[in-house]
């Protein structure tokens, strides 16, 4: 019985977080053409979401890049099909892995960090004193961090394919396949409709991830405890909206292609 | 006094359950000092709240100017009000992230529309003078005193020339001498810029050196009002209670 009434509650409560979610989002999104928000802030969230997350970026890419050389390049040799591994290589970054990875690493690094500051201002009363002045405090703060993710995290992700083919390259030279290979099969394989599709996807993953950091920021309770609870949410929030979104978005871009 | 300019008529507040304000009557007239005195839960702020437009009213009406605002005024109708107001959180609420220039020029941008950099700067300056505040337009809030955010925090509410300026427990968390410099402030800034005041605080000293008039409310309801003097001089049992604070002295018991 116990379990029931947690499970009804739990229910409710992602259900009204959800509604809350696409209220908050659909506000930002109107209010982007009112001006009502600062370039000065925009500029500092493109800086804040981008510069500061290029390196957290550039290594998860890079290492992740050189596993999956490590994990293929055996199997590969094994079967003879080493003109194969820069085009699977290329496709599982560019499409899945550079995405994915860097929506993962924004949401932990900047999403919690937004949802944190949006909390605190809440309980300092700036929210209050933003609407005092007689601006929609959702819009004034969530207009340039949604903005600023929606564009910050495709550039991230060409960026990262970079690397992340950049560090498997490496690898596999160091292996002994030769580059002319390596290079000649992302060009067979690798087609420009799958970088536009992990671009796109990002673009996705960067509007869910400011989405749930304002959700949150703008939902939270009272006091410390409320600014904790937020930050940990938006980043659960996000996290799972990202991966949910991924299969969803994979399906609908790519499922007619590889199925 | 001249007529009045805010009115609360039968203003009810829920919170859930809970009403957290009872049929409060209010006014306010243009160059009165009003000072709301009350224990901490009383409804102080929630009526501060009310006025400024941040709080929902479940009953009743609020006459602001010419406009009336009810349960069911949209949010955008009553935003265009706030502008015409300057409001002082308890904290100051002054955004971190901007520098105290920043935070000033702010209501100057956005209430006013002016973008003029050098307009900015020059009422920036003026408004830093008339709170005693030197040269600390570059600071970040968090480099300055409680005292010095109180005074920004003032200057912030005035720069865009509000009609009413809302104070929300000025004084507390201050020394006394302090909280005494931010009572003369409040009360010459007031006739300089000839604007309607409204102070919520259970700072009585701060209070009784202010206003024009006081209000004493409790658990949600006015059941005070009048001058300096006749607060002085009543026999009411709620003011002689929060006056001589005599709520749970004795011996650890409410009396």
């Amino acid at each position: 019985m116990q379990f029931i009434s947690w499970l009804g509650h739990e229910i409710i409560v992602t259900v009204e977080s959800l509604g809350v979610f696409f209220i908050i989002f659909f506000k930002i999104i109107s209010g982007l053409v009112s001006k009502t928000w600062s370039l000065q802030d925009f500029s500092e969230q493109m800086e804040r979401i981008g510069v500061s997350s290029v390196f957290m970026v550039a290594i998860t890419s890079a290492f992740t890049g050189m596993v999956i050389a490590v994990q293929t390049i055996d199997q590969f040799i094994k079967f003879g099909a080493t003109g194969y591994i820069g085009g699977v290589i290329g496709l599982s970054i560019t499409r899945e892995l550079s995405p994915v990875l860097t929506g993962l690493v924004v949401s932990g690094r900047v999403g919690a960090s937004m949802a944190a500051e949006i909390s605190s201002m809440k309980v300092t009363e700036q929210l209050d004193a933003l609407k005092a002045f007689g601006l929609d405090d959702v819009v004034f703060v969530g207009a340039p961090r949604l903005l600023a993710s929606f564009i910050m995290l495709p550039a991230l992700t060409i960026f990262s394919d970079f690397v992340g083919i950049g560090g498997a390259f490496l690898y596999v030279l160091s292996h002994g396949v030769n580059s002319h290979i390596f290079k000649k099969s992302l060009e067979v394989l690798l087609d420009p409709y799958d970088i536009w599709g992990g671009i796109f996807k990002a673009a996705v993953f960067g509007l869910l991830i400011a989405t749930s950091a304002c959700t949150q920021g703008f939902r939270a309770g009272q006091g410390a405890k409320g600014v904790g609870v937020a930050t940990t949410r938006a980043v659960v929030w996000s996290n799972m909206l990202i991966l949910a979104t991924n299969y969803i978005l994979s399906s609908l871009l790519f499922g007619g292609i590889t199925g | 006094m001249s007529t009045p300019i805010v009115m609360l008529e039968e203003v009810s507040v829920f919170f859930g359950e809970k009403r957290a304000l009872k049929e409060v009557n209010l006014s306010l007239s243009m160059g009165e000092v009003k000072c709301i005195l009350g224990p901490s839960g009383c409804g102080k702020t929630t009526t501060l709240r009310v006025v400024a437009g941040l709080q929902k009213i479940q009953k009743g009406r609020i006459k602001f100017f010419e406009a009336q605002i009810t349960s069911a005024t949209d949010e955008r109708e009553i935003t265009a009000f706030r502008k015409r107001l300057g409001v002082v959180f308890q904290g100051g609420a002054l955004f971190d992230s901007l520098t105290v220039g920043e935070n000033i020029a702010f209501p100057l941008k956005y209430c006013k529309g002016i973008a003029d950099r050098e307009t900015i700067e020059e009422k920036t300056k003026e408004i830093l003078k008339h709170v005693e505040l030197g040269n600390v337009s570059n600071l970040y809030p968090s480099e300055l005193s409680g005292g010095m955010r109180k005074r920004v925090a003032i200057a912030r509410a005035l720069v865009h020339e509000p009609e009413v300026l809302l104070l929300d427990e000025p004084t507390t968390g201050l020394d006394p001498l302090t909280a005494r410099h931010i009572d003369a402030l409040i009360v010459n800034l007031c006739r300089k810029f000839g604007v309607a005041v409204l102070v919520v605080t259970h700072d009585m000293v701060s209070a009784l050196g202010i206003a024009d008039r006081l209000v004493l409310m409790e658990n949600g309801r006015v059941v005070w009002r009048g001058t300096c003097e006749e607060w002085r001089e009543t026999s009411n049992t709620a003011v002689k209670r929060f006056s001589s604070g005599l709520v749970s002295v004795r011996g650890g018991e409410l009396l």
